[in-house]
């Protein structure tokens, strides 16, 4: 089930009234209930796969506290065994098979392991890897292992976040789902207003800015100079305003219920530096990496090489992670390369000496942000062939023909236009929202305005979300293929 | 919570008093091949490609009113109607309470392509038919967001323009009534496209045991409702040709199908006598013909 769908228009209200209509013992078995049903909407068979990682990860954590020594860790083991054997059978076989097919192939053999044929279940890599934060957890000490089956499953299943996070930690959760949350009329309010922003993003900016990149991005052959270009910068506020939107939607509706998620991200394209810009964006992903493979890895404790390649086999991962596809490995091992670069060049003399001035910082963001957008081409890219391609064609630019020259098959060609200009105006009103929200004021200016007011500011939004939505394409939320 | 309630359903109220007028006027005004097949229940109907969705005329099939009405042509195109579980579902969800107590009738056009696929990929599911939430409404407001291609602003700014380039008549019993072609249109250019594409298709394809089940399904499902038919139209004789070599075990399929369920199969491929705008898309006449024939066999 969507966010942005009219099942969900209706699966919300019903779901959160007899949330706080039922007694507080029984609503975690609405709950848990609710969230099977909004993961089966998608594949119902693989809620089996979702069943056999939560009983594995439930009685591994028992042992894990359980046990002492050796057994601890073969508990933990199995566990992590369990869950990424899962990814790597449903995301990662065919890629690896596929490599695999083409070294043997050099060697003039033919591959015997069969691919397989079976859809990637919804949410896989955010799941595993919450489950995985668990059992770790508990082995280090840091959470207790959860008795109670049903509250254990349900921190995994949790709707709002179960197909693309946050991803959770069990010490900010956990405790939730045993705490009682009384109706409070400011929260639920602020929840509904998160998710009013998180479907604007989503449907009004993100799945308009889609059509265009879309195009450019599917006929890498056609477009040239500035119209890629523009596709480029395109892509970056679409992805960030899709799964933004979906953080914004999920954080906020479990809110309204009384539970508090994390932070996804915060206004990432205003860092000035790669470094800084990790803190911002999918933040619970970047901190799993942390805790979960750099700092096990050894961090920067080992000496300086040692850090650095620390920190490309996390960005690698990273890349892996998000997709089975060379196009992501290169992305990831950009992101790596750029941090080891600010390391290495923030070392030189004279670069320490610089007053972090105005100029200094405008500089700073502009080669930031441009370092990301590049980044992002092989990120959206359809292959390493596509990314190349258009790359070269960025660097094609007729000034005879200065313009964005597109069809974006809206019938007519003034409708394109239109629609170029409104993709324009749009990410203005989205960098002009986010300079308000990072003077962090945006809350206290809401709670400022007249009542009036804001039910205008919300019908205003709605009519937008109506008549500015393009609902005739897919829109699936980007993240919903990782 | 009663606070926060009555003011929800007051700004819902607010919404829907505004924004839906709105789009039910851009809805009535929207003017395309396939609007009139979501716009209300039926009780029998015409299923398949878009041979039967110009070839199949409904009024002419139940003209004998022996059937209970109405009668929809509810077939597409190639690409949005084969057959398989995004049409399964469509099509369940298009069947009346059956008020009326005379038999329903259900006319399923087959071509090897209806039940092809290639590598067990259904791009149908991502088309109008697994897209919509809502099957049945005038207007339907559902299906002019999902299938305008582009956002109700638009459609605002271009309201009551009918499809461009229309060859045919969009009946509201569902059946595209071909008129003529463009002015201009080089027949023979476009009947060789069609047969290269359905050359390129014919080596990309095979036939798809996944569809094949779900037509049976489909055929058990209306069987429970009424009398069930599965009919092959002609076609002209280079697209014959084309399909025989792709299939020829097509015809001995169906009939093996049609009887496990005890249906009737009629079978028009190898008759003559019809004419065809293109390769296998029949004219009016030839459509009106052809379903009369199959109303006096029935």
């Amino acid at each position: 089930m969507l966010f942005n769908s009219l099942s969900f228009l209706v699966f919300f209200p019903v779901v959160t009234g007899l949330y706080f209509l039922l007694p507080h013992k029984y609503r975690w078995l609405l709950l848990l209930l609710a969230s099977c049903y909004f993961y089966m909407a998608f594949v119902p068979v693989y809620i089996l796969i979702l069943g056999f990682t939560i009983i594995v990860d439930y009685f591994a954590g028992i042992y894990i506290e359980k046990l002492s020594g050796k057994q601890r860790k073969w508990a933990l083991i199995a566990s992590l065994f369990a869950n990424i054997g899962v990814l790597a059978v449903f995301k990662y076989w065919n890629f690896l098979n596929e490599n695999l097919s083409l070294l043997l192939k050099n060697f003039g053999t033919h591959n015997p392991v069969p691919f397989l044929e079976i859809l990637l279940p919804i949410g896989l890599s955010f799941h595993t890897f919450q489950a995985m934060s668990y059992t770790i957890e508990v082995y280090r000490g840091k959470q207790k292992a959860e008795r109670h089956f049903g509250i254990y499953a349900l921190y995994v299943m949790f709707y709002p976040q179960l197909v693309a996070g946050p991803i959770e930690r069990p010490q900010n959760v956990l405790h939730q789902f045993h705490e009682k949350h009384s109706f409070d009329y400011q929260r639920v309010v602020e929840g509904l207003r998160l998710m009013l922003w998180g479907l604007f993003k989503k449907i009004v900016i993100a799945d308009r800015l889609a059509v265009y990149v879309n195009e450019v991005y599917r006929h890498p052959d056609q477009y040239h100079g500035i119209t890629v270009w523009a596709a480029t910068y395109c892509f970056a506020f679409q992805i960030y305003c899709d799964f933004s939107g979906y953080s914004d939607i999920a954080i906020g509706s479990a809110r309204v219920m009384g539970f508090s998620l994390m932070q996804n991200f915060n206004l990432p394209y205003f860092a000035t530096s790669v470094r800084e810009f990790w803190s911002r964006w999918h933040i619970s992903l970047s901190t799993w990496f942390r805790d979960y493979l750099y700092i096990p890895l050894g961090g920067n404790r080992r000496g300086e090489l040692r850090w650095l390649i620390n920190l490309l086999i996390v960005f690698l991962v990273s890349g892996l992670w998000h997709g089975a596809k060379w196009t992501f490995v290169v992305w990831g091992a950009l992101h790596g390369t750029y941090l080891i670069g600010e390391i290495l060049i923030g070392k030189i003399g004279f670069v320490k000496k610089i007053r972090p001035a105005l100029w200094v910082r405008a500089l700073r963001w502009f080669i930031t942000f441009h370092l990301v957008v590049f980044a992002w081409i092989f990120f959206r890219a359809d292959s390493m062939h596509d990314a190349l391609e258009l790359i070269r064609n960025l660097t094609q630019i007729d000034l005879t023909h200065a313009g964005i020259n597109i069809h974006l098959g809206y019938g007519d060609p003034l409708f394109d236009k239109i629609e170029i200009l409104l993709c324009g105006f749009m990410i203005i009103l989205l960098l002009a929202m986010n300079m308000v929200e990072r003077k962090g004021e945006i809350e206290l200016a809401v709670k400022r305005l007249r009542s009036p007011v804001r039910w205008l500011i919300y019908y205003c939004m709605v009519m937008m979300i109506i008549f500015l939505g393009n609902y005739s394409g897919k829109s699936d939320f980007i993240y919903f293929q990782f | 919570m009663k606070k926060l309630i009555v003011k929800c359903l007051i700004f819902a109220m607010l919404i829907t008093g505004t924004a839906f007028p709105l789009l039910y006027r851009l809805a009535a005004a929207r003017q395309d091949r396939f609007v009139s097949k979501f716009s209300y229940k039926t009780e029998s109907m015409v299923t398949g490609s878009s041979r039967a969705l110009l070839g199949l005329n409904p009024d002419r099939i139940g003209k004998s009113e022996r059937y209970a009405g109405p009668f929809l042509n509810y077939a597409f195109t190639q690409v949005t109607s084969p057959y398989g579980e995004t049409y399964y579902n469509a099509v369940c969800r298009k069947l009346g309470s059956g008020k009326d107590q005379k038999q329903k009738l259900f006319i399923l056009e087959v071509n090897p392509v209806s039940v092809s696929a290639r590598e067990e990929h259904y791009p149908e599911k991502e088309m109008i038919l697994g897209r919509l939430s809502v099957f049945n409404m005038s207007p339907n407001v559902d299906y002019l967001l999902s299938s305008a291609q582009r956002p109700a602003y638009l459609l605002y700014i271009d309201k009551g323009k009918k499809e461009e380039k229309s060859a045919t008549i969009f009946h509201t019993n569902g059946w595209n009534e071909f008129v003529q072609l463009p002015e201009g249109t080089d027949t023979a250019k476009l009947n060789r496209e069609m047969y290269e594409a359905h050359r390129k298709l014919f080596s990309e394809f095979s036939v798809s045991s996944y569809r094949l089940d779900w037509l049976e399904k489909t055929i058990r499902y209306l069987s429970e409702h009424g009398e069930v038919v599965l009919v092959r139209m002609p076609v002209e004789k280079r697209m014959h040709a084309l399909e025989s070599a792709y299939c020829p075990e097509f015809d001995s399929r169906m009939e093996a199908l049609a009887g496990a369920c005890k249906i009737r199969y009629l079978n028009y491929f190898n008759t003559e006598g019809w004419s065809f705008y293109d390769l296998h898309h029949m004219t009016a006449e030839s459509a009106n013909r052809i379903s009369k024939a199959i109303s006096d066999t029935l």
